[in-house]
């Protein structure tokens, strides 16, 4: 007994001291569209609870770095490490099992259905969501509904848009759809979130807020975090462990905040050549 | 929230404005439903046709006032919509003058069955799952066909051959999402079309799988007296009595399986991702579902509830001429029910299936006006009413029609008018196309449009600190500023401005 306190109380220490697990690391992604090679050999990682920026300029590469890793769209070559298992090339639904998802920057909501609606698709592992069960375990999957309802209603206070709960997605702003999308991804449960431009057009205060609570969704929850954001100067005072610069399909700078601030390559990057 | 909820008047709390006006036009409603039956036969429309003219005027009229008055999104609004056609429809079919009502009543009755089963199961297909299917038809018939000839060639059960039906149809429904499944929506309807047509096709030249036809004179195998189910245990126990009565039960029920069985799809979790793989399945599929798995379990349920439209129309028709499966006699017609009924609700489909039926069984016992009416031979008639109705529909086919459709020109078609015969019979068509056009037009969701999800919260959330929502007072629900109705309930909401003023 003693002899296993005392080995746990050395892993302890040694967790501080060496290196977060690295949990999310992708290697040289290439991807081309006809003659524009949006990717070209595009490496970063992630470490567990950890919140890193993805910055750079438009059609640099950001969001189709996203779809490339989550499986939405087909690369041409690399490799996508997620918790020390290749991961590349696999469906995007496999890939979310293993607890990564991912928000759309142009947010796709499923437009025709309310925003409740839209928030309870995404929990994990629910029953009802077999054709059998739907038709022969009613009061188990009641149950079920009624909890996802709970907590997407709690999701929706967090964000501010309970008042929207019955509407169409069709009918909402697109602040308010990002907020929407949030929401949605927020509700399945992810251990890696990334984050494509999550409070564009959201308006300055409740922007704060988010970051805040992604913040502290990641000392809760331990949720690690990529978010793609356009406004550099934002997300360097939004308190992020680490940014990615992106240019022309390539990381060219990689840093802490302060580092990134006075890179000169990230001015350049964000002013042409 | 809690001054919102003192400022309350409370006379009005029973009973908005809203609900109140729903009962008045609900009754005018029945009114009209009973004005039929008591002038049954004393006002019609030319000749032949006896609905009651101004009842049907009527019961129009109201529904497009409601129409257009109500949420029709609204669960309770949307219910008593439904209650209301389905109960005109019936006093329509019933209080319809015909040589043999009990033929006339079962067949419409079986009619719609059909068609709306055939409905449901594309409003699986399409309505909540967004794969465009213009091959209805094509499960139908294979419902139809291993229904008939299990049963007609070898004897089997026909209950068993309807269930085998039913699983082959299924099976195939299975199959057919593997090689369409990365096609685009248009392109899946295109094979949906080719399946169809390529059934049809195989029924024409394969003997052994239709009805011999009298033309062809050699006694072919083919499928024909088909035996419904309890035939004999119907003829010992009524002999005096159509099994056509039977039939119309049992499709009735089957009607009312199907029904529910897609009521339970739709609104379970299950339904919920056919309904978002309709908006977008990338996402889905990147949510952690395998979108491929489900599209292919929807198009074998589909499958399976179009093909006991077919084994029930293998029964009913009693042998099998391929040419039930013209596409102007099959698909379209599904088609249309599915539009102006509503895709993606299902009482929809069932009130979509019961108008095109009617139209299609009017339209068919239709004959035109004579030719030779007009205002001033009116007067002298008995009927003043009849009469000018007659001049009017002629007015509407011969000249118009005649201007529009024929070779002939205006004049020549007023100056020979009793030459011309125009077989009302092939305006059907058209009348259902217009019916298509004018209600994709005006009703873009369908008569019973699809209901969108919005669960009652039960319980009173205080978490919500934030300004700008109104609360409503009846269901607790949170509303957007400005809000005058709530969007869950449909009532208004008193804000504590509207109650001071
Ligand atoms: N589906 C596509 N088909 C063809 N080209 C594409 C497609 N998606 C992206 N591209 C191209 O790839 C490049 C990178 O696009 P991407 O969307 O990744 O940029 P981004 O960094 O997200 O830009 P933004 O900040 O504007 O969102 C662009 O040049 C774009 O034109
Ligand atoms: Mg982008």
């Amino acid at each position: 007994m003693r002899f296993l306190r005392q080995a746990n109380h050395y892993f302890e220490k040694f967790k501080g001291v060496i290196k977060l697990t690295n949990i999310l690391e992708i290697n040289d992604l290439t991807k081309r569209f006809g003659g524009i090679q949006a990717l070209d050999g595009v490496s970063l990682n992630l470490n567990e609870k950890e919140i890193v920026g993805l910055i750079g300029p438009n059609g640099c590469g950001k969001s189709t770095t996203f779809n490339v890793m989550s499986g939405v769209m087909e690369g041409d070559g690399g490799s996508v490490m997620l918790y020390g298992e290749e991961v590349y090339g696999l469906p995007s639904d496999q890939i979310n099992r293993l607890g990564m998802s991912r928000t759309y920057q142009d947010t796709r909501l499923w437009r025709d259905l309310t925003v409740i609606e839209n928030l309870m698709l995404p929990p994990k592992n629910q029953l009802g969501v077999k054709v059998l069960n739907s038709l022969f375990t009613r009061n188990r999957i009641k149950k079920e509904e009624k909890e996802i309802l709970e907590k997407a209603y709690d999701t929706l206070d967090l964000l501010e848009i309970t008042h929207m709960a019955n509407h169409y997605c069709s009918e909402l702003s697109g602040g308010q759809s990002k907020l929407v999308d949030l929401g949605r991804v927020l509700m399945s449960d992810p251990k890696i979130l990334l984050l494509d431009e999550p409070v564009a057009g959201v308006a300055g205060p409740l922007a704060e807020k988010i970051f805040e609570r992604i913040g502290t969704l990641r000392d809760e929850l331990g949720l690690s975090v990529l978010i793609i954001e356009h406004n550099m100067d934002f997300i360097l005072q939004q308190g992020v462990d680490r940014v990615f610069v992106m240019s022309n399909g390539r990381v060219v700078v990689e840093g802490t905040p302060s580092e990134i601030q006075q890179s000169k390559t990230v001015i350049e990057a964000y002013l042409g050549e | 929230m809690s001054e919102v909820e003192s400022d309350l008047p409370s006379q009005d709390r029973s009973k908005t404005y809203l609900e109140r006006n729903a009962i008045i036009l609900y009754l005018v409603f029945i009114a009209f439903l009973l004005l039929t039956f008591i002038s049954k036969g004393t006002i019609s429309i030319g000749r032949s046709i006896d609905i009651s003219g101004f009842n049907v005027a009527g019961l129009l009229g109201s529904l497009i006032v409601f129409a257009w008055k109500f949420d029709r999104k609204q669960p309770h609004i949307s219910n008593i919509f439904t209650i209301g056609l389905v109960s005109a429809f019936l006093v329509l079919v019933v209080s319809r003058d015909s040589a043999n009502p009990t033929i006339w009543i079962t067949s419409i009755l079986i009619s719609v069955s059909i068609f709306g089963l055939m409905a449901i199961g594309l409003n699986l297909h399409t309505g909540m799952t967004g794969m465009v299917n213009f091959g209805v038809i094509f499960f139908v018939g294979i419902g139809a066909v291993t229904t008939g000839l299990l049963n007609s060639k070898y004897g089997v059960d026909p209950w068993i051959s309807l269930t085998t039906g039913i699983v082959i149809a299924m099976v195939v429904g299975y199959l057919t999402a593997f090689p369409t499944i990365r096609l685009r929506a248009d392109y899946f309807a295109i094979v949906t079309i080719a399946l169809g047509e390529i059934l049809r096709i195989v029924l024409n030249v394969e003997t052994t799988l239709r009805s011999r036809t009298e033309s062809s004179g050699i006694s072919s195998p083919g499928i024909a007296n088909i035996r419904g189910p309890w035939l004999d245990v119907w003829e010992n126990a009524f002999p005096d009595r159509p099994y056509l009565v039977l039939l119309t039960i049992i499709s009735v029920s089957l009607l009312a399986l199907g029904f529910v069985l897609s009521e339970l799809i739709l609104n379970s979790p299950f339904g919920r991702v056919l309904k978002t793989i309709r908006e977008d399945e990338d996402v889905v599929q990147s949510y952690g579902y395998n979108v491929f798995q489900y599209k292919a379990l929807i198009l074998a349920i589909g499958g399976g509830v179009m093909a006991a439209a077919g084994g029930v129309w293998a029964w009913w028709l009693g042998s099998i001429f391929p040419d039930f499966m013209l596409p102007t006699s099959s698909t379209f017609l599904v088609w249309a029910a599915f539009v102006i009924g509503g895709k993606g609700n299902n009482k929809g489909m069932i009130i979509g299936a019961a108008f095109i039926t009617y139209i299609e069984l009017i339209s068919r016992t239709i004959t035109p006006p004579p030719a030779n009416v007009s205002f001033r031979t009116c007067v002298a008639e008995s009927s003043f009413v009849v009469c000018s109705m007659d001049v009017v529909f002629r007015f509407i086919v011969l000249d118009i029609g005649g201007l529009l459709f024929g070779s002939s020109s205006y004049t020549t078609a007023t100056r020979n008018a009793s030459n011309i015969h125009i077989d009302v019979n092939f305006l059907r068509l058209i009348v259902i196309g217009l019916i298509i056009l004018l209600s994709m037009r005006y009703f873009t969701d369908g008569l019973v449009p699809e209901e969108p999800f919005r669960p009652k919260i039960d319980y009173f959330r205080s978490s919500t600190t934030f300004e700008g929502a109104l609360r409503c007072q009846f269901c607790n629900q949170l509303n957007q500023v400005g809000a005058e109705v709530c969007v869950s309930c449909g009532k208004r909401i008193i804000t504590s401005k509207s109650s001071k003023e």
